[in-house]
């Protein structure tokens, strides 16, 4: 299936409405503090099983777009910052709505959100292909080496320590390994209980991880009340000199935004903080950021939504997602049977057709929906959590219940969402361990089939530039914030000293 | 050190979180012993979970090392975000609907088998909205709509699509 034939069965009645339906669903949920983008891509996995591999896919990424986009609303109107990546946005977007512009602030913020996510598609469709071709090349010295590198990449590049970053990605890689061994089909680590032959069903561990956990976390919050808002639109349309008096800034901050995501794990916030950052030190005037500044809201949107494409690079040609949400995506792929990778291409050809497509249609969607119904979407917030929480949590229930029909995996959903709360109490970062869960089977597996080919030998993987490479990266990646901690340490007692 | 780690509470989180992650690889090695060898595979079925029980091992003991000799063990990027999050204390954050919202989970899901998914559904919908919720009348008689129609919606739906539910 070529690009116009995925974009003709992407527009046809069933996958647009499919496509629509996600967009809305991200975007509300993207707006509402607390719960994220990630939650509802968790809790929407098991009711892709029933749809075709391509709908279910056009679910999930117009999803991905949604939630990515939605956060701005509430970010710039309240100051509430519905997903994390969106904080940054808050900080021009919430004066320039209390300075008396809030349509213009919207306007920014949605136009700079599709003209990023369009970018990014442009660079997921020339450069899917090309990175496709050169993994073909791969064997599985090389597989493993790459996976080792994107764990490291993920836990020293996610929020927060590097030590408890590369500990929740083994943790995650621990959960996987109950049940049969695939190599040797001997059963391991099942402690006698029949229930973990089948190991840790990857789904349950997933919504307890992300939705759940969530649920739990937002019960504190319940009593949260927010102020009544009647904003105006006015400005929410941007001029054609708007464009491209921000042009450069949009561009470099595309750029930045499709960089990082596809370095593995690395999820919007990052790209966001990054391309705010960059604008504002290459400013002429840095002083006007933070104080309802055009620069401001166009560097974080932008950055936030070319983020989607750059994520999506390495998940379907490497396997290997570029961001947490983008590791559902891969979840809900593997739970199709459909391999991400470079055989992708020619494997499944409708379904990166599909994904293509609904990245950038789910783009212009989200933008009509937004522009049209920013001011009811920020209405929503005033719905109690009491009514929503409880359902959450029997719509994750089900999601449990669908793959297998087993109370064991509802058990397992719940016990790795208290398992996921503890974890965020304690700072620990959870895309990590998610990415982790997913990524150990295909390290495990191309480890092994690598020592069968060389008869137990390792050191073929240290004789393979390719392999050497990546290891080198990922030594260095772990080494060098530790020592630059230690360094920052040191400064101050040799100052005080 | 970062100001924000002399605070109790982050250096417990993080010591407790070390020292479950020491259990949590003592126990997947105890669980490791007798996996038998297998023919025409040199690793073997347990070796890759050894070897990752040891990272978390060897890492943990580091981790707790750090805390205890009170080094910092917090990344920049989560003070950055820190900062900068938009706080609202308007309200007051009340942990016991955390551990409410944890019991009547653990209820639902045990009196599934018995009560059936409509009826444990419906009655978990209303104590936790009721535990969450302002408590009032009008709130009362809102959630009590709320949870018998998506009790009862979401049951016939999902028979509908063959999903199979206690």
């Amino acid at each position: 299936m070529d690009l116009a034939q995925a974009f003709l069965h992407v527009l046809s009645p069933s996958p647009l409405m499919l496509l629509l339906l996600g967009t809305f669903m991200g975007i509300v949920v993207g707006a509402l503090p607390g719960l994220t983008g990630g939650a509802l891509l968790a809790l929407s996995l098991p009711f892709t099983y029933r749809m075709a591999s391509a709908d279910g896919v056009i679910l999930m990424t117009s999803i991905y777009v949604g939630g990515i986009s939605g956060g701005l609303i509430t970010a710039t109107l309240m100051r509430i910052p519905g997903e994390p990546s969106a904080v940054v946005t808050t900080l021009d977007g919430f004066p320039m709505a209390r300075g008396g512009r809030p349509g213009r602030a919207l306007g920014l913020g949605i136009s700079a959100s599709l003209i990023g996510g369009a970018l990014s598609w442009l660079a997921l469709v020339l450069l899917s292909p090309w990175m496709a071709r050169l993994a073909l090349v791969f064997g599985p010295f090389e597989n493993f080496a790459l996976v080792f590198m994107a764990l490291v990449l993920i836990a020293t590049l996610s929020q927060g320590s590097v030590t408890k970053g590369l500990l929740a990605g083994l943790f995650g890689m621990l959960v996987s390994f109950p049940g049969v061994d695939e190599t040797s089909g001997q059963l391991r680590l099942t402690f006698g209980f029949d229930e973990m032959a089948g190991g840790f069903s990857q789904l349950s561990v997933i919504l307890g991880a992300f939705a759940v956990s969530q649920v739990l976390g937002d019960a504190m919050h319940a009593r949260q009340r927010f102020d009544r808002l009647d904003p105006s639109l006015r400005g929410i349309f941007l001029s054609p000199g708007d464009y491209i008096k921000q042009g450069w800034n949009i561009l470099r901050s595309s750029i930045i935004g499709i960089w990082i995501g596809m370095l593995p794990g690395v999820g919007a916030s990052v790209s966001s903080i990054v391309a705010y950052s960059t604008a504002k030190n290459l400013s002429k005037t840095p002083e006007k950021f933070g104080t309802g500044f055009d620069d401001g809201i166009v560097a974080a949107e932008t950055a936030n939504n070319a983020n989607t494409g750059g994520a999506l690079i390495p998940m379907i040609t490497l396997g290997i997602p570029g961001s947490p949400a983008a590791s559902i995506l891969l979840a809900a792929l593997l739970m199709h049977n459909i391999q991400p990778g470079p055989t992708l291409f020619t494997n499944s050809p409708d379904v990166v057709g599909a994904l293509m497509a609904s990245h950038l249609l789910s783009h212009i969607a989200m933008y009509g929906m937004m522009i049209l119904g920013c001011i009811w979407i920020a209405r929503l917030m005033y719905v109690p959590r009491a009514y929503i929480l409880p359902a959450i949590m029997v719509l994750c229930v089900i999601g449990a219940l669908a793959e297998n029909g087993r109370l064991f995996d509802v058990w397992t959903m719940l016990a790795f969402g208290i398992v996921g709360f503890l974890l965020e109490l304690a700072s620990v970062p959870l895309g990590p361990f998610v990415i982790g869960l997913i990524l150990a089977p295909l390290a495990e597996g191309q480890l092994r089939a690598g020592l069968m080919a060389t008869d137990g030998s390792i050191w073929p993987l240290f004789q393979r530039p390719v392999a050497v490479s990546f290891f080198a990266v990922a030594i260095a990646m772990f080494i060098w914030p530790l020592w630059r901690d230690l360094r920052r340490q040191r400064t101050p007692a040799t100052q005080n000293g | 050190m970062n100001e924000q780690d002399r605070k109790p509470g982050l250096a417990k989180g993080d010591a407790t979180f070390a020292l479950a992650m020491i259990a949590v690889a003592l126990f997947t090695m105890w669980g490791l012993r007798n996996q038998p060898k297998a023919p025409y595979d040199p690793v073997g079925a347990a070796a890759v979970p050894f070897w990752t029980a040891a990272c978390v091992l060897a890492l943990a003991i580091f981790l707790l090392a750090r805390v205890l000799l009170r080094h910092s063990t917090r990344g920049d990027a989560q003070a950055l975000f820190t900062a900068n999050e938009a706080v609202d204390d308007t309200y007051s954050v009340v942990p016991s609907f955390s551990a409410w919202a944890v019991g009547l989970s653990v209820i639902y899901v045990a009196a599934m088998p018995f009560a059936g998914f409509m009826i444990a559904s419906i009655v978990y919908m209303l104590a936790l909205g009721w535990v969450l919720s302002a408590r009032t009348a009008r709130a009362s008689v809102i959630l009590a709509v709320v949870a018998v129609a998506l009790g009862a919606g979401i049951d016939l739906g999902f028979r509908a699509m063959l999903i199979d539910l206690p």
